[in-house]
C-alpha cells in the first residue's frame, strides 16, 4: 500500500519535471508525415453526359464551382487564334446583357464569373449561387458575338504578337514547341498575324458551337452547396444544353532527335540566349515513376537549391536562374524542359554546363540528405497548398480526367517519401537525356555562333540546324567580317561628314531636338537639350512631364534623383551636343563588327559600360547612324531598349533623322521630330 | 421520436452555425503571463505559430524612432540555439514560410508549416522570445538592410509618403505618437548602442507582453503541454507595456499643407482626417463610407472624377483604424494642370452628398455583398486567422472580435453613414495637403 503510493507520488513529480525535459540544443523532430483531408465528392451524371462532382463544405458560406469539357487539344491551322479570340469574347456579352450590364450585375453580387470555349468557373457567396449561376449560365450558353468586339479583339491579340517579335523570348516559347511538337501539331503550331486575321466571326461562332459541348465534361462544385441544390442549379439554368462531344484527332507523331543537335535561331537584337535542352517525355500520372520523377526533376531543376541553378546562377553566375521541368501528358507524349536565360558571351559554356548537370544526375547517386531536405520542401509545398480550397478542386479533376486511382492524393506523401536515391537515378536515366536532347538556342548569331559552333558533348561536336522566327529551316546567318584596318575613329570621322562635316558641328554651340509620338491615346513629347558636356531629356505626356534626365560631367539626375555611380559616369557619354564627340576621346570605344540592319550593312560601334553600355550602328554606304542600342545590365537582369534612325533632313546644315522608332513598354512607338534650334533657346540654368 | 428531435435540434445547430461561420477557439494564460490563443481547424494539416508583441511604433521614445521595426529585423538574427543566419534555411528545410511586420500598435511574427512540424515552430518562436542574440554584428547589418527597406519602400516610392504617412501623419498629430513614423529616423537608428538594444528586448519581449496564437491542425491537449514546455520557463525582464493615454486634441480648424516627392511627376491633392480608434462603431461605417467613394470603377469619385470630368486620372482612399486613433485619407492624382479650387469643390460635394443624402438601396446592398466575400475571404486560411485572432485580442481587448466583424458591418444603416459622415467628415476637421512633384524647400530644414 505505501509502496504504492511512493510510486504513484514518484510517477506525478516526474509528470512535473517532464514539463522541463526538452532539448533547446537541436531543432526538435518532426512527427509523422500527416495525410490530407481531401473531402469526398459527390457525383452524378446528367442527361447530356456531363459529369458533376459535388464536394460539400460548409465551413465559409462561399461557392465555387469550375466546368471542364475536357475537350482535346485542337489544330487551329490557317486560322491559328480562333480558340484565344473565342476565349476573349465569352463571358463579356450575352443575348441578353451588353457587355456594361453584365459586368454590372456579377460585381453588385460580389461574385466573379469566367467563361472559355474549354470551360469556365464561377465564385460566389452561398446566398447568390441562383443569381450567379443564372448569369453563368446565361454567358455559357448564350454568348453574343459582335463583328466590333472581334475587331477589337484581334487588334489587341495581334498588338501583342507584334509587340513580342523581336523578342527572343517570345520567339523561343514559339520555336520550342514548333520543334518538339511540329508545326503540325495541336501543341506546336504558331499563331501568326496572317492566322488571326483569317479568322471571322463566322469562325468563332463556329468554334464555340462545336466545341462547348458537355458529353466528356466535368462540372465541379465545391463549397457550401449540397448535391440537391446541384442539381436543381443545372435543371434550372442549363436544361437546354444539349449533348455532344468533341472527337479526339489523330496526332501526328514526334520523337527525340537521333544524337543531340543544337537548333539555333538568330535573333540580332537579342542580349541574352534563350537556351532549353528538351526532349520527350513520355511520363504519365499513372506510371509507377511518377512521383520519383517529380523528385528527381525538382533535384535537377526544380528549385533555388537544385543542380542546375547552383552551377549556372550561384557558381558560374551565367544566369539570374535556371530551371527544368517534366511534362506528363494525357492526349500525347509531353517534354522534358531544362531552361535558362544566359548572357550572349556565355551560352556556349552553359550549353555545356546544362548537358553536365543531366548527366550528373544520370550518373551520380543524389546526396541522400539533399533528397532528404527536397522531400521534406516537397512536401511542405504540397501540404500547404492542401489548403487552398481550389487546389483540392483541381485535384479531384486531375483524378478524374487522368483516370487516377481515387486515392491519389490520398497515398501521395506517402508515395513521395518512398522514393530512394536508387530511384532518383534510374529514372534520370528514363527521362533525362544528354544524348538525344535537342537544344534550342534563340539569340544573337553575331556574338554567340562562333563558340557555339566550337561546342563538344561527350567527346563529339554538335551538329547544328539553323530556323527563322516561325522554326522553318533557314541558312546559317552571315556573319560579315570588317574591312582590314578600319577603326572606329574612321566610321565616327565619317559620320561627321555624313552629318555635315566637322566645321558645322565646331559652328554648333547648342541643340534643342524636340520630338512628338502618340501611344495610348496620348501625346508625348520629347525634348533634348545639349550644349558642350552638358545634355538633358524631358519626357512628357499629355502635357505632363513624366521623366526628366540631366547628364553633365559631373553628375546624372533623373528627376533630380542622382543615378548611382556607376550608372551615371556610363551615361556621362551621352552629355554633350552628339555623343560621338564624347567617343571620340572615349578609350572604352570599338569597332566590334557588320550587321544587317533593315537589310543594310551597318559598322556596329560598342561602348563599353559598367551598367549601362551602348552600340551605334554607322550605315556603310552612307556613313549615317541608323540605330542605336542601349543595354541595361543591373543585378544580372538584362535589358535592351532599341532604337531606328530613319529619314536624315538637313537643318541649317546639320543632319538629323526625321524619324527615331523604338519599341517602349511593349509598344512600337514612332518618334517625329518637330523641332529644331541651333545655337538658340538653351542656357545653363538648364542643366541645373 | 426522441432521437430523431435530437438530430435536427443537432443538424439546425450546425446549420446556424455554418452560416455564421464562427471561428472557435480557445484562450488561456501561463503562469508567466503570456496569453495563449488556440485554433483548431483540422480541414488541413496546415499549422501558423505566431507571436505578437505589444510594442508598436508609437511606444518609441523621442530620439530613438524606428526603434520597433528595427527590432523586428534584429530577432531574425539568431538565437543561442539557432545559429545566425539559420533562420530561414530551417523553415525552408521543413517545408515551411515565415515573415514579421510592425505596425504602430504592434510587432508580429509568424511561421506556416505542415502540421507534424508544429513543435519546430514553437521552439523557433520560444528562442526567440527567450534568448535571441543581439549584437554589433547583427546590428550593422541589419542597418544595412533597414536603410535599404527605407529607400525601396518610402524614399523610392512614388507617393511613398501617402502610402507609409511619412507625410500625412505628421500633420493629423501634433501631441500623439502617430504623428512620427513607423520606419522612423536613420539618424535615430545610427546613433543607437547596443546596449540600448538589449535594454529594448528586455523591457519589452517579454511573455507577460505577447499573445501567442497557434492555428490549424492541431491536438489541443498536445499543444498545451508543448506550449507549457517552450514557453512556460520563460521569465519575464519587466512589467507587461501598459501604455498611457495620450489624447489628441481635436482637428477645429482646416490645416494646410504642402508635401514634395521627387519620385513623381503628375501631382495629387489629399484629404486627410483624424477618425475613431478601431473598437469604435464608427470606425466600421467609414469603412464603408470608403468604398462608396472610391472602391473601384463603379465608385462615385471614380465616375465623377475619372470618367466624367476627367479631372483625375485616378482616385485614391485609405481608411485605417488604429488602437488609439485612426485616420481616413482620400484624393485624386491630378490630370492635367491642376486647378486645387475646382478639385476641392467636386471632392467636397461628393462628401457633402453623403452628409445630406442617404445613398441609394442598390449601393446600400452592394456594399453588404462586397464586405460580406472580403470577410469571408480574409478568414479562409489559418494564417489569416491567426494573425486575426492575436490582433482582436491585443489590439481590441477581446479575441471574440473576430466573429463579431460582420454583424457590426450589418447593423449599419443608411442613416449610420450620413451621421458618420457629418460628424467626422467636416471641412475644418481636416488637413488639406498639396502633393507636389520635386523636393520641396522645407526638406533642408529639419523639425
Amino acid at each position: 500500500m505505501k509502496k504504492h503510493f511512493i510510486y504513484t507520488f514518484v510517477a506525478l513529480f516526474m509528470g512535473l519535471s517532464a514539463t522541463a525535459q526538452i532539448d533547446r540544443t537541436k531543432i526538435p523532430e518532426s512527427g509523422p508525415t500527416p495525410e490530407v483531408n481531401l473531402r469526398e465528392a459527390k457525383e452524378f451524371t446528367l442527361k447530356n453526359g456531363l459529369t458533376v462532382l459535388v464536394a460539400t463544405d460548409t465551413k465559409f458560406p462561399v461557392v465555387n464551382w469550375s466546368l471542364n469539357l475536357n475537350n482535346p487539344p485542337v489544330y487551329e491551322g490557317e486560322k491559328a487564334g480562333v480558340q484565344s479570340l473565342t476565349g476573349a469574347l465569352l463571358g463579356k456579352e450575352t443575348q441578353k446583357s451588353t457587355k456594361d450590364e453584365f459586368a454590372e450585375k456579377v460585381d453588385f453580387l460580389g461574385a466573379s464569373v469566367n467563361i472559355n470555349p474549354n470551360g469556365g468557373f464561377g465564385y460566389c457567396l452561398a446566398k447568390y449561387k441562383d443569381q450567379v449561376f443564372e448569369l453563368f449560365a446565361e454567358a455559357a450558353l448564350q454568348p453574343k458575338f459582335t463583328q466590333e468586339e472581334l475587331d477589337f479583339e484581334k487588334e489587341q491579340l495581334i498588338e501583342g504578337i507584334k509587340s513580342g517579335e523581336n523578342s527572343a523570348a517570345a520567339i523561343a516559347s514559339n520555336v520550342r514547341s514548333a520543334l518538339m511538337y511540329g508545326k503540325n501539331h495541336a501543341a506546336g503550331e504558331i499563331v501568326t498575324e496572317e492566322t488571326v486575321n483569317n479568322v471571322t466571326l463566322e469562325d468563332v461562332k463556329q468554334f464555340y458551337n462545336q466545341r462547348f459541348k458537355p458529353s466528356n465534361g466535368y462540372m465541379l462544385f465545391s463549397g457550401d452547396i449540397t448535391v440537391k441544390d446541384a442539381k436543381k442549379l443545372l435543371k434550372t439554368y442549363m436544361k437546354d444544353w444539349s449533348e455532344g462531344s468533341v472527337e479526339t484527332p489523330e496526332y501526328p507523331s514526334f520523337e527525340d532527335v537521333p544524337t543531340t543537335e543544337i537548333n539555333f535561331v538568330d535573333v540580332p537584337n537579342a542580349v541574352q540566349t534563350e537556351l532549353a535542352v528538351m526532349s520527350v517525355s513520355p511520363l504519365k500520372m499513372t506510371d509507377e515513376d511518377y512521383y520519383a520523377a517529380l523528385v528527381a526533376n525538382y533535384i535537377l531543376g526544380g528549385a533555388f537549391g537544385s543542380y542546375l541553378n547552383m552551377n549556372l546562377r550561384e557558381q558560374n553566375g551565367y544566369t539570374y536562374g535556371a530551371r527544368s521541368s517534366l511534362g506528363t501528358g494525357r492526349w500525347y507524349n509531353s517534354s522534358f524542359r531544362a531552361t535558362t536565360k544566359v548572357r550572349n558571351e556565355v551560352t556556349d559554356s552553359a550549353v555545356v554546363e546544362t548537358l553536365k548537370e543531366i548527366k550528373r544526375i544520370k550518373t551520380e547517386p543524389v546526396d541522400p540528405e539533399m533528397l532528404a531536405n527536397a522531400k521534406a520542401k516537397f512536401l511542405g509545398n504540397f501540404i500547404l497548398q492542401s489548403e487552398d480550397k481550389t487546389v483540392a478542386a483541381r485535384r479531384a479533376l486531375t483524378i478524374k480526367t487522368n483516370k487516377l486511382p481515387e486515392d491519389f492524393y490520398k497515398n501521395y506523401i506517402a508515395n513521395i517519401d518512398a522514393v530512394t536515391v536508387e530511384d532518383v537515378q534510374r529514372v534520370a536515366n528514363k527521362y533525362f537525356t544528354d544524348e538525344n536532347a535537342r537544344i534550342v538556342l534563340v539569340g544573337k548569331a553575331a556574338d554567340v555562333l562562333e563558340n557555339v559552333e566550337k561546342i563538344e558533348w561527350n567527346g563529339k561536336k554538335l551538329p547544328i540546324k539553323f530556323f527563322d522566327k516561325e522554326a522553318n529551316p533557314a541558312e546559317r546567318p552571315e556573319t560579315a567580317v570588317l574591312p582590314e584596318g578600319l577603326t572606329a575613329e574612321m566610321v565616327l570621322n565619317n559620320y561627321f561628314k555624313a552629318i555635315g562635316g566637322k566645321e558645322a558641328i565646331d559652328n554648333t554651340t547648342s541643340l534643342i531636338l524636340k520630338y512628338e509620338a502618340s501611344a495610348m491615346g496620348n501625346t508625348i513629347i520629347s525634348e533634348e537639350k545639349k550644349i558642350d558636356g552638358k545634355a538633358s531629356q524631358v519626357l512628357s505626356m499629355g502635357g505632363n512631364p513624366m521623366m526628366t534626365v540631366i547628364m553633365t560631367k559631373d553628375q546624372v539626375t533623373m528627376n533630380k534623383n542622382p543615378l548611382p555611380e556607376n550608372m551615371a559616369s556610363d551615361m556621362q557619354m551621352l552629355a554633350g551636343l552628339l555623343p560621338e564627340l564624347n567617343m571620340l576621346e572615349s578609350d572604352k570605344v570599338k569597332l566590334s563588327g557588320i550587321e544587317a540592319i533593315d537589310g543594310k550593312d551597318a559598322y556596329k560601334i560598342d561602348v563599353a559600360g559598367d551598367v549601362i553600355s551602348l552600340s551605334y550602328y554607322y550605315d556603310v554606304e552612307t556613313g549615317l547612324k541608323v540605330k542605336e542600342v542601349q543595354n541595361t545590365n543591373m543585378q544580372g537582369r538584362s535589358q535592351s531598349q532599341e532604337t531606328f534612325l530613319k529619314d536624315y533632313q538637313a537643318y541649317e546644315g546639320l543632319k538629323f533623322p526625321n524619324i527615331r522608332s523604338g519599341s517602349q513598354m511593349g509598344q512600337v512607338i514612332e518618334f517625329k521630330l518637330i523641332e529644331v534650334k541651333i545655337n538658340e533657346g538653351v542656357s545653363e540654368a538648364d542643366f541645373d | 421520436m426522441r432521437k430523431s428531435f435530437f438530430a435536427l435540434v443537432l443538424f439546425l445547430f450546425v446549420g446556424f452555425g455554418a452560416s455564421a461561420q464562427k471561428v472557435e477557439f480557445e484562450e488561456y494564460k501561463l503562469d508567466n503571463g503570456l496569453h495563449v490563443i488556440l485554433h483548431q481547424e483540422n480541414a488541413a494539416p496546415v499549422v501558423t505559430v505566431g507571436v505578437m508583441y505589444q510594442i508598436g511604433a508609437k511606444d518609441e521614445v523621442e530620439g530613438r524612432t524606428g526603434f520597433a521595426h528595427f527590432f523586428e529585423h534584429l530577432l531574425f538574427e539568431g538565437t543561442e540555439n539557432i545559429e545566425r543566419g539559420k533562420w530561414f534555411d530551417i523553415v525552408s528545410a521543413n517545408g515551411g514560410s515565415n515573415n514579421a511586420n510592425t505596425t504602430q500598435d504592434r510587432t508580429y511574427y509568424y511561421e506556416t508549416f505542415p502540421s507534424n512540424k508544429l513543435e519546430i515552430g514553437l521552439w523557433m518562436e520560444s528562442e526567440r522570445m527567450l534568448h535571441p542574440i543581439i549584437e554589433q554584428v547583427g546590428v550593422d547589418t541589419q542597418n544595412e538592410v533597414v536603410k535599404e527597406e527605407k529607400r525601396q519602400r518610402i524614399d523610392n516610392a512614388p507617393y511613398g509618403k501617402i502610402i507609409y504617412r511619412t507625410g500625412v501623419d505628421n500633420h493629423l498629430f501634433k501631441k500623439h505618437p502617430y504623428g512620427r513614423s513607423v520606419i522612423g529616423s536613420m539618424d535615430d537608428l545610427n546613433a543607437a548602442q547596443l546596449e540600448e538594444f538589449i535594454d529594448f528586448n528586455q523591457q519589452y519581449y517579454n511573455p507577460n507582453n505577447a499573445v501567442l496564437v497557434v492555428a490549424g491542425d492541431i491536438d489541443v491537449e498536445q499543444t498545451k503541454s508543448l506550449i507549457n514546455d517552450y514557453f512556460g520557463p520563460i521569465p519575464n525582464n519587466a512589467e507587461p507595456n501598459i501604455r498611457e493615454d495620450i489624447v489628441e486634441p481635436a482637428i477645429t480648424e482646416t490645416r494646410y499643407a504642402t508635401e514634395y516627392d521627387a519620385n513623381i511627376q503628375i501631382p495629387a491633392y489629399i484629404f486627410s482626417y483624424i477618425t475613431p480608434k478601431s473598437v469604435d462603431r464608427d470606425a466600421y461605417v467609414l469603412d464603408y463610407i470608403s468604398s462608396i467613394l472610391t472602391g473601384g470603377n463603379s465608385s462615385r469619385m471614380y465616375k465623377r472624377m475619372v470618367d466624367q470630368d476627367k479631372v483625375a486620372l485616378q482616385v485614391l482612399a485609405f481608411n485605417q483604424a488604429n488602437q488609439d486613433y485612426g485616420t481616413y485619407t482620400m484624393g485624386a492624382l491630378i490630370k492635367g494642370e491642376p486647378d486645387w479650387d475646382a478639385l476641392k469643390a467636386t471632392m467636397d460635394d461628393e462628401i457633402k452628398k453623403l452628409q445630406t443624402e442617404l445613398i441609394s438601396d442598390k449601393e446600400y446592398q452592394k456594399l453588404q455583398n462586397q464586405f460580406e466575400t472580403n470577410y469571408v475571404e480574409a478568414n479562409s486560411s489559418v494564417q489569416g486567422i491567426a494573425s486575426s485572432l492575436a490582433t482582436y485580442y491585443m489590439l481590441q481587448g477581446d479575441a471574440n472580435r473576430i466573429n463579431k466583424q460582420l454583424d457590426i458591418y450589418r447593423t449599419i444603416t443608411k442613416e449610420d453613414i450620413k451621421r458618420v459622415a457629418n460628424e467626422y467628415l467636416k471641412p475644418n476637421q481636416r488637413v488639406e495637403i498639396k502633393y507636389l512633384a520635386g523636393s520641396g524647400p522645407e526638406e533642408d530644414s529639419k523639425q
